[in-house]
């Protein structure tokens, strides 16, 4: 242990030089916005595939990866990007930063996970849905039911007991604002979110956070998406994972290679691995609906019925609708205060 | 003061005697400068003035800006609160630096170290402390009397904790030097205690006071970590930047953020300017070194006052390590190491902590030595007055910029290839640069104002000695600066080790620093080893500023001539 340490010192003041493209060995970098374990995986996955391809991977949230890629745009650093939300990666191609390529196997994955377009820009590697996080401990302290709908939600018995993150700065925010306007319909929708402000004590910025503060006890309700909550059931929080009955807003996270890639072909190779059944294999011990529909694993702690569970969504009407939806939303509660608790 | 007697007349520094040296030196520091900062700054802000295909559009961005709805109260509620939050840590702030500058109470060494503590710690523990404590869980949430640590509570209180240590160190530098015989003269006029405070300590940390509280207030006014996290729905303008360049990829409106943030950092400078053209050398070079008297009262209070201050630093901090203890907070309180066992399972954990000590490291290396150069620059008004002036309003841009804007800056500046320093991209040492550049504001103003303070019969009195350049820098500035030099390295250090806003931009797989891990830990809800992985951090900054305060006591040590003989 101690002589990884010394060795890592030593990298870090060797790195200070730029460093020298290795004859020997190729290098691929990917920017990553999956979570961390099965990023690690499908990497590792890869590398055993590829053992002349060395893989510098660059972990962070979806939007700051994004808003990175589009930065870099005069000189792209990343060769591909491995996993972000389809929403954020339309962003960047709308910029004209992602290529165009069809994997490999991009016809055996299933039709939903897949671009569509002729010349496919992502294809998906699996998707997430927004659902609850409730505190059970809590909740009984102050005598709270579960919520069993989104609809219930409005109920004033929840009033500051709810936190949620802003669609203003997180995508998972809004897959739940997109979900309540594919079930409620436009006006509908904005009425239950008009409620539902009511009882919201805090607007956030990260989409995992809402589960975070609902496991250590901040809040009883976090609307997010089911991973964090997941974690935290395994950490030992007593938290249980409500689908709501209407449906769940969903996205997909997706791969695409960067235009301009450095390391092109070896970009290609990944995507090509990524469009595997093997790798899809390795996604579904983190997520359960992955790139193909037939691989049937569910995560320990993860509820059963997500898949069951997913609205049917007009995924170009939404992108669409992406900033006329935040414009409104900031519009009805970026302004004012919400109640406090 | 004699020192006025030498503050009119044209500057003579022994060794920039040439013309040419007195351009070329403050012109170089003004071209350093301007790339590592000024530039990458430039770049993103610019945009401010563009549309998305780069076309010049004037003031349509800061038009359409203004008809956001729920900026007004963004923009009152960032100028109050930095407000309150100002006079809060000042008012914290001067008694405690007051108390281990110029007292004998005991355990000043002590106090100076716990109150650099909140520098030393990532960001993380404070807020996780602040939540354990005050939050809607928290063992002392009764102290808030029914308020909720979500909104304007949660934001002073976490930025009085995040500012106080800044404020302590400026307001203790100032007023660690003076001039002995002033309050012999003063007791001899028959001035009481009290009014020897308020007729010569108070005027002559004039200057300190007044940087400290600017340099606080835009610290508050532009920080996005605390109201992100303690805010709640209290909306403040720092926060609006990130929704509009990370949350909507506008980085056009992003940018008429970052410009409207740099206004409270253009009044301090003028308010600085004006302070400066007022200040004289405290220190000539027949001063008597300040020897606080023993007052048995005055320094028992402020011993029971820096003993609260030090208690809620450490309540705030401990209690987030305690956090990193347990095994999941609030609910299985069982103390152990699991979270430290689990973290040291991984090699990549191992790498991003040697990256931080080598990001560290340069940063305290460079960063000192251009902060000290600027600083005798504009201290000794080296070169074309206009250039020194400029030099000076370039040093505290920084300062007010979010780290979100230098690192996006960074990018948009570095990556083209056009510019000549692009090979820089992806190496350790753009992450020292653009660290340098992050935390430059303060040790230049440390440099002013500690060269403010020797006057310059010392330039003189090296340069009556013939010493050459190198011999009056070795024997006579070295010297004279080295505890000032070493506070400022040692601030460049801690600040390297917890910084990420303007890294998360910059990073690679190869230069990942222990700060960004932390954040990954985080987002992967992994909070128990976040929190140790961040009280890990921090122990290795307590040992550097362990380093630095030893160093800087055996420099004092050895230095025989800053006591007062016989």
């Amino acid at each position: 242990m101690f002589r990884t340490f010394i060795a890592a010192a030593v990298a870090g003041i060797a790195s200070f030089a730029p460093i020298a493209a290795d004859a020997q060995q190729r290098t691929l970098t990917v920017y990553s916005s999956l979570d961390e374990d099965q990023a690690k995986a499908l990497i590792k996955g890869f590398e055993a595939k590829h053992p002349q391809v060395k893989v510098n991977a660059i972990l962070g949230s979806t939007a700051p990866i994004i808003a990175r890629v589009i930065a870099e745009a005069a000189a792209p650093q990343a060769d591909i990007i491995m996993g972000n939300a389809v929403s954020a990666l339309m962003a960047a191609d709308a910029r004209g930063l992602l290529l165009a390529y069809k994997p490999a196997q991009y016809d055996k994955v299933s039709p939903v996970m897949r671009d569509g377009r002729a010349e496919p820009v992502w294809l998906g590697i699996d998707a997430w849905a927004s659902s609850i996080c409730f505190n059970t401990v809590e909740a009984a302290k102050k005598n709270i039911p579960a919520p069993k709908s989104w609809a219930d939600l409005a109920n004033p018995v929840y009033k500051g007991h709810i936190t949620m993150p802003s669609p203003l700065s997180s995508g998972t925010a809004l897959l739940a604002v997109n979900g309540w306007l594919t079930i409620f319909g436009e006006k509908g929708g904005w009425d239950f979110m008009d409620k539902l402000h009511e009882n919201v004590s805090k607007y956030g910025h990260s989409g995992s956070a809402p589960c975070r503060q609902a496991a250590a006890g901040e809040t009883i309700i976090g609307i997010s998406y089911a991973t964090p909550g997941v974690k935290a059931i395994n950490e030992g929080a007593p938290i249980q994972i409500i689908l709501p009955s209407e449906g769940l807003g969903w996205e997909i996270e997706a791969a695409a290679i960067v235009k301009g890639a450095k390391n092109l072909a070896d970009a290609k190779l990944m995507a090509d691995w990524i469009s595997s059944r093997e790798a899809a294999e390795i996604s579904a011990k983190y997520l359960p609906i992955s790139a193909y529909d037939d691989i049937q694993v569910l995560p320990k702690n993860y509820p059963a019925d997500e898949k069951a569970k997913l609205l049917k969504m007009d995924f170009a009407k939404l992108a669409a609708s992406r900033e006329a939806v935040m414009a409104e939303w900031q519009k009805r509660y970026g302004t004012k205060v919400p109640p406090k608790s | 003061m004699s020192g006025a007697t030498v503050a009119a007349g044209p500057t003579r520094v022994p060794f920039i005697s040439g013309r040419g040296t007195r351009i070329l030196l403050p012109l170089l520091l003004v071209a350093v400068l301007s790339a590592a900062a000024i530039l990458p700054i430039a770049a993103l802000l610019v945009r401010a003035f563009l549309d998305r295909d780069g076309r010049f559009v004037g003031l349509a961005n800061f038009v359409r800006y203004a008809t956001e709805p729920g900026l007004a109260v963004a923009a009152w509620n960032s100028l109050t609160l930095s407000a309150l939050a100002t006079l809060l840590t000042i008012g914290l702030a001067y008694p405690f630096a007051y108390a281990i500058t110029r007292t004998r109470m005991p355990g000043r060494g002590m106090f100076r170290l716990i109150a650099l503590l909140p520098l030393l710690a990532p960001s993380l523990l404070p807020a996780f402390g602040l939540v354990y404590l005050f939050g809607n869980q928290g063992w002392l949430r009764g102290w808030l009397m029914g308020e909720s640590l979500y909104g304007p509570v949660g934001i002073v209180l976490a930025s009085v904790f995040y500012a106080f240590p800044h404020a302590v160190l400026i307001l203790s530098a100032g007023l660690a030097a003076g001039d002995q015989r002033i309050y012999e003269a003063a007791r001899a006029l028959r001035a009481g205690p009290w009014r020897r405070f308020v007729t010569v300590t108070l005027p002559s940390s004039r200057y300190a006071l007044i940087s400290a509280a600017s340099i606080v207030y835009v610290l508050v006014f532009t920080d996005f970590g605390i109201p992100s996290v303690v805010g709640g729905s209290t909306n403040v303008l720092a926060t609006d930047i990130y929704k509009l360049v990370i949350g909507r990829f506008d980085f056009e409106m992003g940018a008429v953020v970052g410009v409207l943030l740099l206004a409270p950092a253009v009044a301090a400078y003028l308010v600085d300017w004006l302070a400066r053209r007022s200040q004289r050398a405290m220190i000539s070079g027949r001063s008597v070194p300040i020897a606080p008297e023993r007052m048995p009262g005055r320094d028992l209070a402020l011993f029971g006052f820096c003993l609260l201050v030090a208690a809620a630093v450490i309540g705030i901090i401990g209690m987030a390590v305690y956090g990193s203890l347990v095994r999941f907070w609030p609910y299985n309180l069982n103390l152990g190491l699991h979270n430290y066992a689990r973290l040291l399972e991984d090699d990549d954990e191992f790498r991003a902590i040697g990256n931080s000590l080598a990001l560290a490291a340069g940063t305290a290396a460079l960063g000192t030595l251009l902060a000290m150069l600027s600083g005798w620059i504009v201290a000794r008004r080296i070169g074309p007055a206009a250039l020194v002036q400029g030099l000076q309003g370039l040093a505290m841009v920084p300062v007010a910029v979010p780290g979100l804007v230098l690192g996006l800056g960074y990018v948009f500046f570095f990556n083209d290839p056009a510019n000549p320093l692009h090979a820089l991209q992806g190496t350790l040492a753009i992450l020292v640069l653009c660290t340098v550049a992050h935390f430059y504001t303060v040790p230049h103003l440390m440099a002013v104002g500690e060269l403010l303070r020797l006057d310059r019969e010392i330039d003189m009195a090296a340069q009556a000695l013939r010493a050459g350049p190198a011999s009056a820098g070795r024997r006579i500035f070295l010297p004279v600066l080295a505890p000032t030099l070493v506070d400022i390295a040692g601030y460049f250090f801690v600040n390297a080790m917890t910084t990420v806003s303007a890294l998360i931009f910059l990073f690679t797989a190869q230069t990942r620093v222990a700060a960004i891990a932390v954040i990954n830990l985080v987002e992967g809800s992994r909070i128990g080893q976040a929190a140790a992985f961040a009280t890990l951090i921090m122990a290795l900054s307590i040992g550097a500023a362990l380093i630095q305060i030893s160093l800087r006591a055996a420099i004092l040590r050895a230095q025989r001539w800053r006591r007062r003989e016989g």
